[in-house]
């Protein structure tokens, strides 16, 4: 907390702040503390009678709340997320093309309807058919022509790509598609 | 004055404190030895590790077996094979770019392998421990019965292991192994010369620890003590089939990985 102390108080460059950019993991951990860092560079001090102003109170706390977040998130990633932006959710109806029950990656193919009536095809990826079967599904859960519901992560580049979150029957039944399952 | 320092130090203790509730299996003090597991009031012998089993922390909160921000310096020789890794996971991850052994169907091998978010299941036989893991279907023998290392059979993925009880920890020793798999997803590499040591600890009737310890002096320049990792027992469940079949994984990269991950690549134009 010492350090933390001197990020505050102390004139530039603030050689202290260098372990909590350090222990805060991944890029936006650091970008929070980086940001921090900034921040404190040009809000170094109080002003003459003692007292932080409003806007500066609201501008570390913001920055301590980006850092908690940013800290937190990557302490509990843990899956192969480099290609999918997982902080983001897309839902697609449409009829399913293909379903290939395959390892490693389980694939579903499915044709949606844009708003200007276009069919976009789409590619969906989700757990291996082992982790599948613990979640209620089956080599016969879908097949060609089936309208359903795709939920998931999408790929970050745009391109019609996603990472199954969860899968809604015609019938409404829901169906998880989580990677891990305990 | 006081007020608002009083307040930042405030917050920063609380995202401390997240984050060690995060990642609560890398405090524990001692291989095989979580601080933080849960008693079950199930009876159990600590010495019957019979079951199937399947991850559930590891220590770096996620499917790693060690804890990729812990490893000791590089040699020359692994800096140069960390240096050409394109990762999955992790910091250094390249979406669309990835060159993971995996990826093409090589076996995870030891000590991967038990990080890999896939069961497995032990049977503790008089001679020897057997594991079958769900993940390519991978069988390993640990032999309890006096044998030696032997000389000659590998080098190989999974290694000659030996294993022993130490209390109420059984030791696995393994040596022999070849230089292709990866530690981890994040791409830090081993030798043919690691000696890899493995601690199991049955915690309670629910819960397995596995930590591990990797003497590479080729690749690492002080012996790299892991930290424990977490299984939770599945009774209910079976090993169900997972090979990897070269034509399945091209498919899937075709369709799934590169396109998806092209970022700054151009590969997802090109390739539609």
């Amino acid at each position: 907390m010492f350090s933390i102390h001197l990020l505050y108080r102390e004139k530039p460059p603030y050689p202290p702040v260098i372990p909590v950019i350090l222990i805060t993991r991944g890029i936006y951990g650091q970008i929070a503390a980086t940001a921090i860092f900034f921040s404190a560079t040009i809000w170094d001090s109080p002003d003459r009678v003692g007292r932080w102003s409003l806007n500066r109170r609201i501008w570390i706390s913001l920055l301590s709340l980006v850092c908690i977040l940013a800290m937190a998130g990557t302490g509990f990633a843990h899956h192969g997320g480099a290609a999918f932006d997982m902080k983001s959710m897309v839902t697609v109806q449409g009829t399913i093309t293909e379903f290939r029950w395959v390892n490693p990656h389980v694939q579903i193919y499915l044709d949606a309807a844009d708003d200007k009536g276009n069919t976009v095809h789409w590619t969906c990826e989700t757990a291996d058919p082992s982790m599948l079967v613990r979640q209620g599904w089956s080599n016969d859960t879908l097949k060609p022509g089936d309208h359903v519901t795709l939920v998931g992560h999408p790929a970050k580049t745009g391109v019609k790509v996603m990472v199954l979150d969860k899968l809604v029957l015609a019938n409404g039944q829901e169906l998880a598609a989580k990677a891990v399952v305990n | 004055m006081k007020k608002p320092f009083v307040s930042c130090v405030v917050t920063l203790l609380a995202a401390s404190a997240c984050c060690s509730g995060a990642h609560a299996q890398t405090s524990s003090p001692a291989p095989g030895q979580p601080a933080d597991a849960k008693p079950a009031a199930a009876p159990f012998s600590p010495r019957d590790l019979d079951g199937i089993w399947m991850p559930i922390s590891g220590p770096a909160g996620g499917p790693q077996i060690v804890d990729p921000n812990t490893h000791p310096p590089f040699t020359p020789w692994a800096k140069a094979r960390f240096d050409a890794s394109f990762p999955s996971l992790g910091p250094r991850d390249v979406a669309g770019k990835e060159n993971d052994p995996i990826l093409q169907c090589y076996p995870d091998g030891m000590p991967k392998q038990l990080g890999s978010p896939h069961p497995f299941e032990i049977f503790m036989l008089p001679d020897r421990m057997l594991t079958i893991f769900e993940k390519d279907h991978d069988w390993r023998y640990v032999w309890t019965d006096g044998k030696k290392h032997n000389a000659g059979e590998g080098p190989t993925y999974d290694g000659h292991s030996t294993g022993r009880w130490d209390g109420d920890t059984f030791v696995v020793d393994s040596v022999d192994f070849n230089d292709i798999p990866w530690l981890d997803y994040f791409g830090d590499p081993h030798s043919d010369a690691m000696h890899l040591t493995e601690y199991y600890k049955r915690v309670n009737h629910d819960t397995l620890s596995i930590s591990v310890t990797i003497d590479d002096p080729k690749a690492y320049t002080a012996v790299w003590v892991g930290k424990p990792h977490l299984y939770k027992l599945e009774p209910d469940w079976d090993i169900l089939n997972y090979y990897c079949t070269i034509d399945d994984i091209k498919q899937y990269d075709k369709d799934v990985r590169i396109p998806g991950g092209a970022a700054g690549t151009g590969e997802a134009a090109k390739s539609k």
